[in-house]
């Protein structure tokens, strides 16, 4: 089998498997659990390396580029960016041992074209490679919830509108005639399915239309934000 | 006076004299740079920039949409006719975004 490029966002016709992937991770021993996951299924480990940086590999000698986030969480958004630029037939995928909604969303955002939690590394990694490079998103099924917008009540996004704008548990309770108990009980309801654990958080997650979910979220009746 | 001239200084009259109140489901907040308000029925956000602002929190002070436009007028040291045209409009924008109420002769 010869090294090729592979396109990302067309069609499948054509394409042959990927074979070539290089693992970008911090640590040594991450990157060879990666790297022995990979050869096991049969991928060559074309580079590991601790950066993008080092990626001393051509364009188009990379099918695929693995990130493990543990340790580069702090730089996700520049890594990605990164491999785009200097990869851009490459996909992409993030690996963690475990990721909040919000780093997912994040390194979704930033150009990763799928996640892996490290748990599945043996049987998701390299069909979520095959299935990146014939141009699919892929994330884990039990993380749908948490990547897709959640489903607040109609109360729950009264009382999120009105903590985004800076009220108070008691103002909110006050203009709402709610006891200030409910008002935390929702609180913690929205925290939970925002996957937040501070007002500030869901504040920044609802005005963030970028990397959050934008105001349209608080839509009660079908108007946006 | 033509027929739709006459009909729009009626308008103008009612609401001059009427009394502008912010429903229940409305919420506002001043921020540094504009005055954020929140429709809690449709969940949706409205930015107000400085003045917009100023003009909300004294309509909801005043007793009715002249004596605000006389007190903006004062406050900006800006002609009252300049003032009115604007307070109507923003007003009438409110109105249409169902972010205040119109109360006329105590009445809504």
């Amino acid at each position: 089998m010869t090294a090729a490029s592979v396109s990302r966002g067309t069609g499948a016709a054509g394409r042959r498997a990927p074979h070539s992937v290089a693992v970008v991770c911090r640590d040594d021993v991450g990157r060879r659990r990666v790297a022995s996951t990979l050869e096991r299924s049969g991928l060559r480990v074309a580079a590991h390396t601790p950066s993008v940086a080092a990626l001393d590999v051509g364009v188009d000698e990379l099918d695929a580029i693995v990130v493990v986030l543990d340790g580069l969480r702090e730089e996700k958004s520049e890594i990605f960016a990164e491999l785009r630029a200097c990869f851009p037939a490459a996909p992409a995928l993030a690996t963690a041992a475990e990721a909040t909604p919000r780093e997912i969303r994040d390194a979704l955002a930033a150009g990763a074209d799928g996640f892996v939690l490290d748990a599945q590394l043996d049987e998701a990694l390299a069909p979520t490679i095959e299935a990146a490079c014939s141009g699919q998103l892929v994330v884990p099924r039990e993380l749908r919830s948490q990547i897709a917008r959640p489903a607040l009540s109609a109360r729950e996004k009264q009382v999120l509108g009105m903590v985004v704008i800076g009220f108070t548990n008691g103002e909110i309770a006050g203009k709402l005639h709610l006891a200030e108990s409910t008002v935390k009980s929702h609180l913690s309801s929205i925290f939970g399915k925002l996957g937040v654990r501070s007002r500030s958080e869901a504040a920044e997650l609802v005005l963030d239309p970028e990397h959050g979910f934008g105001t349209g979220i608080l839509a009660i009746s079908g108007g946006g934000g | 006076m033509s027929g739709l001239n006459r009909e729009h200084a009626a308008k103008r009259s009612k609401l001059l004299a009427a009394r502008a109140r912010v429903p229940g489901h409305v919420v506002y907040r001043p921020f540094a740079t504009e005055t954020v308000v929140l429709n809690l029925e449709t969940g949706t956000y409205h930015g107000l920039n400085p003045t917009g602002g100023r003009m909300l929190e004294v309509l909801e002070r005043e007793e009715r949409v002249r004596d605000a436009i006389a007190s903006l007028a004062d406050e900006y040291g800006t002609e009252q006719s300049r003032v009115e045209e604007d307070v109507c409009d923003f007003c009438n924008d409110l109105l249409e975004r169902g972010l205040i109420e119109i109360h006329l002769n105590g009445r809504h």
